[in-house]
């Protein structure tokens, strides 16, 4: 039917994830799906972050759905149901993450599809893929505790007491491992100068250009 | 810091922390390197922030072997179907048994009461023979044995063949 094809449920679904718990609790699916629709996006992008492999992703994405609709009877979301999907969408991407020594797919692999599509020159591009491949080098050194803080943050946009709720630590613990995982990223970049990352990089010390990460994807939601 | 740049830090505890790098070489040096590492990290996922996944709730469903929930249009339609099925099975059954209920071999009633000197009661026979009672069932195979043997094209085991064996030629070899 194209009508029920066209509108999505998690755009003119009013209720809250609580009331939605409830409501899948009694049988209706289409709270369910509500709730599907509205984390589907940041899941598997979680799951793409730390497995690297777009199938996997999507098999952690129906895995942590189908572990939310066996809790359903005992869950109890305070507000939202976020950090309790993405604790177990965490669990089962460090489960299925690639041994070492294979490589299924690189995430550069992943995001050259979509550069491809952009209007930017090739040089730009390029620089832009090798800046890329520097970034995701860096954070693959990180440990698993530093990496998820790094990954929730930036790629999924959570902030600071959303990420302490997800990996169930105090906030201060949070702003700690993002605190390493920049001092370490920024080391690691400082090797690669060719792309002006040069320890005294005047142009980011003005005051007008510091607010500037914290309004990128920072004040985003998953649940758009 | 790092709560200035997850967007944590109030609008006072941003300008003291500015305040302070304007003032401070060591703090100075040490955010920039951290807007320079955000940025970095900013750009970097920022490709993968637009990727979606088309995944439908029916793969959840099928995972848990849940059914597809049905509308209500949907499922009288399916009742609907199901009792036009019975009812046509019903109909062709009929058909076959009430057809061929016709060509069914009759018995016959034998009153043995009026035979004179037999004292025994009134009993059935088949028309024929018991066999043929049953037969009636097998269509197309309704016929005694003698009707469909025919003796010219029997085959025995002391036909011609069987005393002339021919010679088994070995191919290839003749040449």
């Amino acid at each position: 039917m194209p009508g029920r094809q066209a509108k999505k449920p998690a755009d003119i679904e009013p209720r809250n994830d609580r009331e939605l718990v409830y409501a899948a609790r009694e049988g209706d699916m289409q709270a369910f799906d509500a709730l599907f629709y509205r984390y589907k996006d940041g899941i598997f992008r979680l799951g793409l972050a730390i497995t690297k492999d777009p199938s996997h992703a999507e098999e952690i994405v129906v895995d942590t759905f189908t572990r939310a609709h066996r809790a359903l009877a005992r869950l109890e979301p305070e507000g939202s149901l976020r950090p309790w999907l993405y604790r177990v969408a965490i669990n089962l991407s460090y489960n299925r993450r690639p041994r070492k020594g294979i490589v299924l797919s690189t995430i550069e692999d992943v995001t050259e599809d979509i550069m491809e599509n952009s209007a930017s020159s090739p040089s730009s591009l390029a620089e832009l893929a090798e800046t890329r491949r520097i970034v995701f080098a860096a954070v693959e050194t990180l440990g698993p505790k530093h990496k998820i803080v790094v990954v929730l943050h930036y790629l999924n946009g959570l902030n600071l007491a959303e990420i302490a709720q997800v990996v169930d630590c105090p906030v201060g613990t949070v702003k700690s491992r993002l605190h390493y995982a920049l001092r370490r990223l920024r080391a690691h970049l400082a090797a690669h100068p060719e792309l002006g990352f040069e320890r005294d990089a005047p142009q980011l010390a003005t005051s007008q250009q510091m607010p500037v990460p914290a309004a990128g994807p920072l004040g985003r939601s998953d649940e758009e | 810091m790092s709560a200035m740049l997850a967007g944590a830090a109030s609008g006072r505890e941003r300008l003291d922390i500015q305040s302070h790098a304007e003032r401070c070489a060591r703090c100075s040096t040490a955010l920039q390197d951290y807007v320079a590492a955000s940025v970095a990290l900013d750009r970097a996922y920022a490709p993968l922030r637009a990727r979606t996944t088309r995944l439908s709730p029916a793969r959840v469903r099928l995972a848990m072997r849940i059914p597809e929930p049905l509308q209500a249009s949907a499922r009288f339609s399916r009742i609907t179907a199901r009792i036009t099925e019975f009812g046509l099975a019903a109909a062709v059954t009929a058909f076959a048994f009430v057809g061929s209920a016709s060509v069914a071999p009759q018995h016959t009633i034998v009153d043995e009461a009026a035979v004179p000197g037999v004292v025994s009661p009134t009993h059935v026979t088949s028309g024929a023979d018991d066999q043929y009672a049953f037969r009636w069932l097998r269509l197309g195979r309704y016929a005694p044995q003698a009707d469909t043997l025919d003796p010219a094209i029997a085959l025995s085991i002391y036909s011609d063949d069987a005393i002339q064996p021919t010679k088994p030629e070995r191919a290839g070899l003749v040449r």
